[in-house]
């Protein structure tokens, strides 16, 4: 690694007091499994860096019943996988949180760094994005929060200014009956990121099988996590079966422009989807006991 | 510009003075001379660097030095208690979980880390404890029998 000045702040207020003075010549450090590896191969060779670790206030999970979940940037993939309020309230999270990387990374990596670093095949970004996740965001000059459909804009590129520092995600309380569940589709089961990745979720309005929402967000096949509203109004306010199912994967599908590349050509890729998607959907349809033809009737 | 740390390993306290781009890695094997934990890929896709920093499994490979000051590390140096060798250790040479050595200090101390956590895994919960760390030699049978073996006399 090229050398670098090392700042530890031990606040939210210090480290944007160094932001605002730094900018782009500073990087943000929190858990590195991204960072350190682009830094010793010399693929980013940043001036500064601001090691936010030693930040107290930043590694909370905390849910209240009336606004759904606040969690603060610091929090790793494994206390989110572990901890009881995910495995509650929101499980699809443990499941996608599951599938990356090791234990080992996992006890390293955190929720801040992973939406930051904005690698279009991660895991747990899509899951954010079905579940309509917001990012808060800080500065000297104060605090904004974002949708993630308005975080990431690109390869690796999110809408953070070199003066910000994301300091918290914030996932809405979702009032319906609802599953969801992502199914990723790696050449390993563990220390791979995806080919192909689909996090799909369904509100339901009640119990007759009609579906008030329905959320399906693709990753590794477009520059950001890609979200295909064409498949999840076909589901929405339709009693869900599974020939709807099939057409939400056929659209989703249809809907994605994937580049060919070492893991995969784009058309492998585009079948996966349709495949996936498929599969995620009837995997809710059966937890939610929903939208199976039954015979004799 | 180097930094001064303090750190506990192994239950003894060190100094040392570091550049910020020392990874722990690196200041584990060339600063203090404790050799047993070692760089496979050094990006974090092999676990041949796993140690224990305050009892969680990291990677060193992906850890500045300066990020363990002030911490708690275990290394496979410190799982023996003189002669007397840590029941996981045990049961990897018993099961004739080793052949060349090389990912072993990082499958015991991932396997300590799960043990620590969970006292009675399945062997799914094995797998998956043990899935960050590569072995190219034993095809990972005997090392899965061997953490069974362990945590059946922890």
């Amino acid at each position: 690694m090229k050398n670098f000045v090392y700042y530890e702040p031990r606040t939210i207020a210090e480290t944007c007091d160094l932001l605002s003075t730094l900018k782009a010549d500073a990087k943000i450090l929190a858990g590195g499994t991204a960072l350190l590896i682009l830094m010793k191969q010399r693929m980013l060779l940043p001036r500064c860096i601001i090691n936010i670790k030693r930040i107290k206030d930043l590694d909370y999970i905390d849910y209240d019943e009336n606004s759904g979940l606040r969690i603060g940037a610091l929090a790793t993939y494994r206390s989110l996988e572990t901890s009881k309020i995910i495995r509650e309230h929101y499980p699809v999270m443990a499941r996608a949180l599951s599938e990356v990387g090791s234990v080992a990374i996992r006890h390293m990596a955190t929720i801040g760094g992973g939406l930051c670093h904005a690698e279009p095949a991660e895991d747990l970004p899509p899951v954010l994005m079905a579940l309509d996740a917001r990012a808060k965001i800080s500065s000297s000059t104060g605090d904004r929060t974002l949708s993630l459909d308005e975080f990431f804009l690109d390869f690796y590129s999110t809408a953070l200014m070199p003066d910000e520092v994301l300091t918290e995600v914030q996932i809405p309380l979702i009032r319906e009956k609802w599953e969801g569940t992502y199914l990723k589709l790696s050449v390993r089961r563990a220390l791979d990121i995806a080919i192909v990745g689909v996090a799909a979720l369904m509100k339901m309005a009640d119990s007759s099988g009609l579906c008030q929402d329905a959320k399906i967000v693709l990753s590794g096949v477009g520059s950001t996590p890609l979200k295909i509203r064409e498949a999840e109004v076909i589901l929405k306010d339709k009693k869900f079966s599974e020939i709807l199912a099939a057409e939400a994967s056929s659209v989703a599908s249809m809907s994605c422009n994937p580049a060919s590349d070492i893991r995969g050509s784009a058309a492998y890729k585009k079948d996966m989807v349709k495949v996936l998607t498929a599969r995620a959907l009837r995997q809710l349809g059966t937890t939610l006991g929903i939208g199976k033809h039954r015979r004799g009737n | 510009m180097k930094h001064q740390i303090r750190l506990r390993i192994n239950g003894a306290n060190y100094e040392a003075s570091v550049e910020p781009r020392r990874t722990l890695l690196d200041l584990l094997r060339y600063d203090l001379d404790l050799v047993g934990t070692h760089e496979g890929c050094g990006m974090g896709q092999c676990g041949s660097c796993l140690v224990l920093l305050d009892g969680k499994p990291i990677l060193s490979c992906l850890t500045l030095a300066l990020d363990a000051n002030e911490r708690d590390l275990l290394t496979i140096e410190g799982l023996a208690q003189g002669e007397k060798l840590d029941p996981i250790q045990e049961a990897f040479i018993n099961t004739g979980a080793i052949q060349c050595g090389f990912c072993t200090p990082g499958m015991i101390l991932a396997a300590k880390a799960l043990l620590n956590e969970n006292p009675k895994p399945d062997e799914n919960q094995i797998r998956d404890a043990i899935s960050g760390n590569l072995c190219r030699c034993t095809g990972y049978v005997k090392i899965i029998k061997a953490i069974q073996s362990a945590s059946l006399t922890t």
